[in-house]
């Protein structure tokens, strides 16, 4: 299985036996692995993102209400940013394929967390844009991820509480056992998250508009 | 005559700096208002207001009957270009258009042709924004603004980096819609614009607006 490229890139960092006081070169390799994706979609999405920005100032007056606007923008997002990511994910898994034929039974469940993390990133990306922060944004997000899974991988008691491990395969209950950190839990709270940062962009834009710092 | 847009007491700060103070203003229907007055005079601000870009720190401004930030938060039945118009750059114009008209859905492909034509774009040309000089640019950002055509057309400096023919061509176009019965807003550096298009003419300075004999 950890032969597997979808496994490398997508399954996040294994705890198998490694410790952090001996491996930490190793654990920082595997991390660096995990934020790559991360980092690629981000960037697709930060330079989309900055691309439409010209033509915000155009269309968002046709929505006629904010909110409108908002829910376009976040929901558009978010579709283009889910897209990306799971392309990457389909031509790594593609790649899986052709090299060994096959790939390995467990594969959707690391999609299906992967997907559902990137969403809670994209998400955050939209709301971190909103707050003049735009360019910064995905510096921002991958120091985020990276942060609370080192914090999380250094203190097993405080791991499901950090937002870097709920992406991660390798760190659930799914591969990981009962010292995994709980997938249905860790869904909810991504979905939640979602819909705080939709909420938050709404209130956001009101400030931003307040002080034009948004698109206009 | 009744007003289309009304504009009371309207003041906006930027923390402590007042970019417009207690302005007042009536636009009735059918005419062309022209702005003028110095960079940092406060024209663009207060476009940004009357469209619902920003929001006022004090006043308001009620445009068809419907008080913006309140009501409504942007005007409505109203084309735009304020500061340079962005597109997106990987599209033609008449995708970028086709984009547009799309939030709204009010028009097809023949009114965005149309629009194009009107203002001297070829809706059946293939070169990309990003290629476009910045008079074609500007003609593509007139032609946004009026595609839908909108009761009311808030236009910040329209002839920027337009040509002789281009500048004679918006003229046309700008008081032709003023026939057809248009409330037009301008702000222009251009004198003569100014002379031969407006009825009335404001002149803003230091976020005061005073009316402007012609």
């Amino acid at each position: 299985m950890d032969q597997s490229t979808v496994f490398q890139f997508f399954g996040g960092v294994s705890q198998d036996g490694l410790s952090w006081a001996v491996d930490y070169d190793k654990v920082l390799y595997e991390l660096a692995r995990w934020l790559l994706p991360i980092g690629i979609c981000l960037l697709a999405e930060g330079v989309r993102l900055e691309k439409r920005r010209n033509i915000e100032r155009l269309s968002c007056y046709r929505y006629e209400a904010m909110r409108i606007w908002w829910r376009h923008k976040f929901g558009r997002s978010l579709l283009y940013g889910i897209a990306s990511a799971a392309a990457l994910f389909l031509i790594v898994m593609a790649a899986d394929l052709v090299n060994a034929g096959g790939i390995p039974h467990e594969t959707w469940k690391v999609f299906l967390l992967w997907i559902a993390h990137m969403t809670t990133i994209l998400s955050l990306l939209l709301v971190l844009d909103l707050s003049g922060l735009g360019k910064f944004a995905p510096a921002i997000l991958v120091l985020l991820e990276g942060g609370t899974f080192l914090a999380g991988f250094a203190s097993m008691r405080t791991a499901r509480f950090m937002f870097g491990m709920w992406g991660m395969y390798f760190q659930s209950k799914w591969y990981y056992g009962e010292r995994g950190v709980s997938v249905l839990p860790s869904l909810i709270t991504e979905g939640v998250l979602i819909m705080l940062a939709y909420l938050a962009g709404g209130i956001l834009l009101k400030k931003a508009v307040q002080k034009s710092i948004v698109c206009f | 005559m009744a007003e289309i847009i009304e504009i009371e007491n309207l003041t906006k700060k930027f923390g402590d700096v007042t970019a417009l103070e207690n302005v007042n203003l009536s636009i009735g229907r059918g005419k062309i208002y022209g702005i003028v007055g110095r960079n940092g005079s406060g024209k663009t601000v207060l476009f940004k207001l009357i469209t619902g870009y920003l929001k006022p720190t004090a006043g308001r401004v009620i445009v068809s009957g419907k008080e913006i930030g309140k009501d409504t938060d942007f005007a409505e039945n109203t084309g735009i270009i304020i500061e340079n118009p962005g597109f997106l750059k990987g599209y033609t114009g008449f995708k970028n258009l086709a984009y547009l008209a799309g939030i709204r859905n009010v028009i097809g492909k023949e009114e965005i042709r149309e629009s194009m034509v009107k203002v001297g774009l070829d809706p059946d040309s293939r070169k990309k924004v990003g290629k476009y000089s910045l008079g074609m640019k500007q003609r593509l950002g007139i032609a946004q603004a009026i595609m839908e055509n909108p009761e009311i057309l808030i236009l910040d400096e329209p002839m920027n980096s337009l040509d002789n023919q281009g500048v004679d061509e918006v003229r046309g176009i700008l008081t032709g819609l003023r026939d057809e019965g248009k409330t037009i807003i301008l702000a222009s550096h251009n004198k003569e614009d100014i002379e031969i298009l407006c009825d009335e003419v404001y002149e803003m300075d230091h976020g005061r607006l005073a009316r402007h004999d012609l």
